[in-house]
Formats: C-alpha cells, structure tokens, sequence
C-alpha cells in the first residue's frame, strides 16, 4: 500500500507542491473575503485558510522526510529533473485532446472520433490495416452506445448545416 | 418484510434487467483488462447515467462496481498482473497455481469466493437495514461532521508509509472543494478574477482527469506487454469443493470485508490484508501461502469482494462514502435528488431495498457468466494496452465534455489528467485528493450547521455519537502511532 524507499521525483514533487501551497496561503487576504461583524467561524475565510494549512503542514513534514533521505549526488539531481522532464510527456496527447474536444462542434462528434481514433491508434504505433479498421469500428461503436443510443449531450457539428434538411436533423440527433 | 417483497417490482422492468446485465457483465470485463479498473470505468460512464432513472443509473454503476473484481482475479491467477489493484494479493497464491497447472482450480476457487463474499455482504446489509434505519436518523450535524472527519483521518493512516503524503493531498482536495462562490455569503474564494473558476472544480471533471486520462496517458507512454495464457484444464466444481473445506476462510474474510467495508476510508486493502494475515495464523499449513495455498486465494477474494455492499452503508445512512466509487456514486444520487443520509431511510427504504436486490442478482449474473465465458474473456486480456490508452482518452472525452459542451472543463481535466499522471509514477496515492473534495464540501457544510448549538469545541463530541465517533478517531491514531513508535524501535535497536 505504501513504499519506503526513495523515488526520483520525490523531492521536486514536494518542492512543486510546497510552493503552491506557500503562493496560496499568502493570496489569502486577495482571493478571499473577510466580513466584518460576523463570528469567525462564518467567515469563508475560514475554511480555505484551514485546508491550506494542514497542506503546508504536511506538506513541509513529507518535504522534511524526503530531504532526509536525499544524498545529493549529481545522478540523484539529473534523475530528479529526468522524471520533472517525464511529468510534461503526456502534453503531446494533451494536444490531440484538446485539438478533438475543439472539432467536435465544428466536423461533429462522429466524425471527430473517426479522425481522433484512427489517427491517435496510427500515432500509438500501431501502423497495420486490421488495427485501422479496428480503431475505426471502436470509435463509431462508441458514437453509437453513448450519442446515438443514450443521447449524451454533445453539440451537434456546424458542419450537418450543408446536409439537405432530413438528413442534417438525422446527424444532428444522433451523431 | 412487506417492504423487501414489494420492492421487487422493480424487477418487472425491462430496463432494470438491462442494466443489470451491462453494469455487471461490463464489470468483469473491465475488471479482466489489466490497466482499466471500476473507478475508470465509472468515471467516464457517471455522466451518462444523469440521464437515467436513478435506479438505472445507480444499478449499472453498483453493477460494475461490484463485479469487476471478479474479472479482475482472473489476470492475477493467470498472468500475475492484478486485473484491478485490490486483487493484488490473489496474485500470490493464485498465480503459484497457475505455474503448478492448476489455473482452473484457482479461478473457479477465485470466482466462488468472490460470490460468498458479495452475497455474504449483501445477507449482513439487509439484516443490518432495520439496525441502520432506527440508528441513521440519531445523526445530527455534529455527528456526520464527526463521522466525515473520521473518514479523512482513516483514509491518511491507511496509507502507511505514505501517510504524511496522503494527509497532504486529502488536505488538497479540501481546498480544491473551497475554489469558487461559496454558498453562505456568495463570495469569491481562489478565483483569481477567472470567471470559469466561479462554479469551482466539478467532480467529474477531477475523477476524470485524476483516474481515466491519467490512465490513458500511463498506456499511451508505456509499452505493450506480451502476454502467454496458459491453458485452463481441469474440472469446473474443483474450486467449489476447495471452498467448502475451506468455508472457515471464507466467512471468517467475508465477515473482514463487511467490518472495513463499513468503516468510511478503509476498504478493499485492509480488508483482504486482514483476511489474509487471518487465514494464515488458522491454517494448518502457513507456510504454504504465497505458494499456491488455496486459503490465500479465499481470503483476498472473499473480502474484497464482500466491500462493495458494505461500503454502501456509511454511503446510504450518512450520505458520507468511504472511498473513490461510492463518492463517484454520491454525486449520481445527488443528480437524481436523492440525498443519501439519513432520511433515505425512512422516506426511500424501498428504494434501499431495490439496491439490495439488484446487487445479488449481479452476483448471480456474474458467476454464472463466469463460469460459461471465461475463456473468451482471455482473449480480452490480450487488448494492446496502448490501444486501450486511444480508447480511454476518447471516452473520457464523453464523460467531461457531457457535463457543459465546455472547453475549459476538458483542459481541466486534461491538467488533472497530468498531475495524476506524475503520482501515478511517483507511486503516491490519489484516492485522498478525491475523498478530500467529497468530505471537505460535507465537513464544512456540517461544522457551519451544528455552529447554532456550539459554544465550547467540547460541544462538538458532547453528544453519544459524536462522542464515540471522536473516541475512535482517537484510538486509531494512538494505534496509528504507536506502531510507527514500535517500528522505529525496532528498526534503532
């Protein structure tokens, strides 16, 4: 369940979230209201400040923990900023997200998944006919289960307009 | 009596059944693939059930919940890879049989337990309901911030060795419930002047981004495992008669799983530990666990899966959920106006008693389902995992982008989606960022409620409940450190 020996990244994670923690609690008196009059345990000032507290508290005992299990070595830093470089990996597909969450409305849901599915499959490695077509068939099935039979709210494409009449409303309903 | 028989009708209902079928079958099947796991999948399906009837809803979510265990034993035995985290243990003995040609006995053994376990739990739930029913309403304010706060301080001291972490991140998620217009003088709190932070952080959008894209992005980066089954020979009934010679086990973990389950925080890990160390120090031959000993695999499977209807009481009685699903579960009930606590049960213990019901037809759906389909379930183990990354991240998409057509909710969950991606690397723990937002929002709520009848901080565990509820949180951190005092000792001598 837990684990006792040092990881690389531990220390900058600490570092990471100590220094929010401290930018938080002195943005206290300008993201927060205090009224006068009223008791203070109705301010909602209260309740945040309280949390961010017991985080800095924590979050200064891990950082001590970490420290003292730390013997700086220059191995023991590159691996530190190594895995702060391997945190930012995942921004690639953070931008192919994005970039399918912004089509949606514009080419419409299944078309967007179509394109999102077979070229995230192609950019996973995976370079085969079969696993074109299988990637293809799992995003439509997906269109299918969540748009087309439980009519989850997804905004219908800007591109069903230039359909003729029955067939945009058609797209729009269910794709 | 009157009430459990009449409750049945729900039965009579197409869509019922429907949903039993795919919240169950769907469980083990997500259960069986390494790397997806019951909170993944009920992440991105939560949206999709605000559209349902509430029992609907709540049966496909109970469904997958409650049966993915079950699949999930059947990577450990086989490939000794967990199916989902909390068959972890199953590996040890499950998958030693494999390796001596006895893979049949250990999943249909697996299976069985996983059944006593779930029906076991069930039986305890009902006959505990009239219990719960006179007792639930007793809770006042102070006593469900108690219970709430006990929860919190649970969820950090179970994550031993990790414990300064995890108070550290349950404290996060506090704060993160604090962001936005709060609701008593509607003022802004963390805003920073941004007019999308002013609803705060929705639930969905974190659970998403914490669980699924994360996920997605741990498949995408990784590699692709290649996987050898090996062949199921032998009878079907060879667990079934392991579990009767071992029935001791199997109430003895099962009993386990319904005491953690019921305790707000603890869950699925301490209660197969427990179990285990239990069944160990019965057995007459402890020194074959780890090796293959069929006790090990009743213990781990008996109890995990004996979790999941008892962590619905604290959950239905007290509207406070021990863990990541039944949080995930709270915000379904909320969506529908069904507000869990103690008014459930004196106005919906039909309602209560269909959930009931619905849980054991899942665990008969899903044994009899097992015990017909697990060889075309191997085949689905075998799903190239960075694929299941592709598919992940699209139906994440559905899950977030569902809520408000927003943009902004995706990158937010995208953002999350890295930062649970860096402690899953880092081996730290997510489960108290998202029981902080849960009980944070209902601690804060609960300590402005009582505050008409607080004039001293003795007030707030003056009342029996509250009382007892305080004095446990206090026995549990005494225990709590005085075994990191015990292995300090240990450790300097």
């Amino acid at each position: 369940m837990g684990r006792e020996e040092y990881q690389a990244g531990d220390l900058v994670f600490a570092m990471l979230m100590l220094f929010i923690v401290l930018v938080l609690l002195v943005s206290i008196p300008f993201e927060t209201k205090w009224f006068d009059g009223v008791p203070l345990v109705k301010q909602p000032r209260l309740w945040p400040t309280f949390c961010l507290v017991g985080m800095a508290l924590f979050g200064l005992l891990y950082s001590i923990q970490i420290w003292r299990s730390y013997k700086i070595q220059l191995g023991q830093v590159q691996g530190e900023l190594n895995e702060l470089s391997s945190w930012l990996r995942p921004l690639e597909f953070v931008f192919y997200f994005v970039l399918y969450v912004w089509s949606v409305p514009l080419a419409g849901y299944l078309l967007s998944t179509l394109l999102f599915f077979s070229l995230l499959t192609i950019r996973a490695g995976y370079r085969t006919l079969l696993m074109f077509w299988v990637s293809l068939a799992t995003g439509f099935g997906i269109v299918i289960v969540f748009k087309s039979l439980l009519q989850v709210k997804i905004a219908s494409g800007a591109i069903y307009d230039y359909l003729p009449d029955g067939w945009a409303t058609f797209f729009m309903i269910y794709f | 009596m009157e009430l459990i028989l009449s409750s049945f009708d729900i039965f009579l209902r197409w869509d019922v059944w429907v949903a039993i079928l795919v919240g169950s079958i769907g469980g083990v099947i997500i259960g069986a693939i390494p790397g997806v796991g019951p909170a993944v999948a009920i992440a991105i399906l939560l949206p999709a059930t605000y559209s349902m009837d509430p029992i609907i809803g709540i049966t496909v979510l109970l469904g997958i919940y409650g049966s993915a265990m079950y699949g999930g034993a059947i990577p450990a035995i086989l490939i000794n890879t967990p199916g989902t985290p909390v068959n972890a243990l199953t590996t040890y003995d499950g998958y030693s049989m494999t390796k001596d040609n006895k893979a049949r006995r250990a999943i249909t053994l697996a299976y069985w337990s996983s059944f006593t376990g779930g029906i076991f739990s069930i039986i305890a739930l009902i006959f505990m309901t009239s219990l719960i029913a006179k007792v639930a309403p007793l809770f006042g304010s102070r006593d469900i911030l108690m219970a709430a706060l006990l929860g919190l301080v649970l969820v950090v001291i179970s994550h031993r060795k990790q414990t300064l972490i995890a108070g550290m991140l349950v404290f996060f998620g506090m704060f993160i419930s604090t962001i936005g217009m709060e609701s008593v003088k509607y003022s802004k709190r963390f805003t920073f002047d941004q007019s999308w932070l002013l609803s705060g952080f929705d639930l969905i959008t974190v659970l998403l981004g914490l669980f699924a894209v994360s996920q997605a992005f741990i498949l995408l980066i990784g590699n692709d495992r290649r996987v050898s089954m090996p062949s199921l020979k032998g009878k079907k009934s060879e667990g079934f008669f392991d579990l009767i010679k071992y029935k001791t086990v199997a109430l003895i973990s099962s009993a386990m799983g319904v005491i953690m389950g019921i305790i707000p925080g603890v869950g699925e890990f301490l209660a197969q530990f427990f179990s285990y160390n239990i069944a160990r120090g019965i057995s007459d031959k402890p020194e074959r666990f780890g090796k293959g000993a069929p006790e090990g695999i009743i213990a781990s499977e008996a109890a995990n899966n004996a979790v999941p209807a008892a962590a619905m009481i604290p959950l239905l009685a007290l509207g406070i959920p021990g863990e990541a699903l039944t949080a995930m579960m709270l915000s379904v009930f909320y969506v529908h106006n069904i507000i869990p606590g103690p008014d459930l049960f004196v106005r919906h213990l039909d309602f209560v008693y269909g959930l009931y019901e619905s849980l054991i037809v899942i665990n008969i759906i899903v044994m009899i389902f097992l015990l017909f389909a697990t060889k075309y379930l191997l085949k689905i183990i075998q799903i190239p995992q960075r694929f299941l990354g592709v598919s992940i991240l699209g139906l994440s998409f559905v899950g977030v982008y569902t809520l408000r057509n927003s943009m902004i909710d995706c990158i937010m969950c995208a953002v999350f989606g890295i930062f649970g991606y860096a402690l899953k690397r880092l081996n730290l723990p997510i489960v108290p960022i998202i029981l902080g937002m849960v009980l944070g929002t209902i601690m804060e709520q609960r300590f402005r409620a009582s505050q008409a009848r607080i004039d001293t901080l003795f007030d707030y565990i003056n009342r029996p409940i509250s009382g007892t509820i305080f004095a446990i949180i206090v026995i549990a951190l005494l225990i709590h450190f005085w075994s990191i005092w015990r292995q300090y000792r240990r450790k300097t001598n």
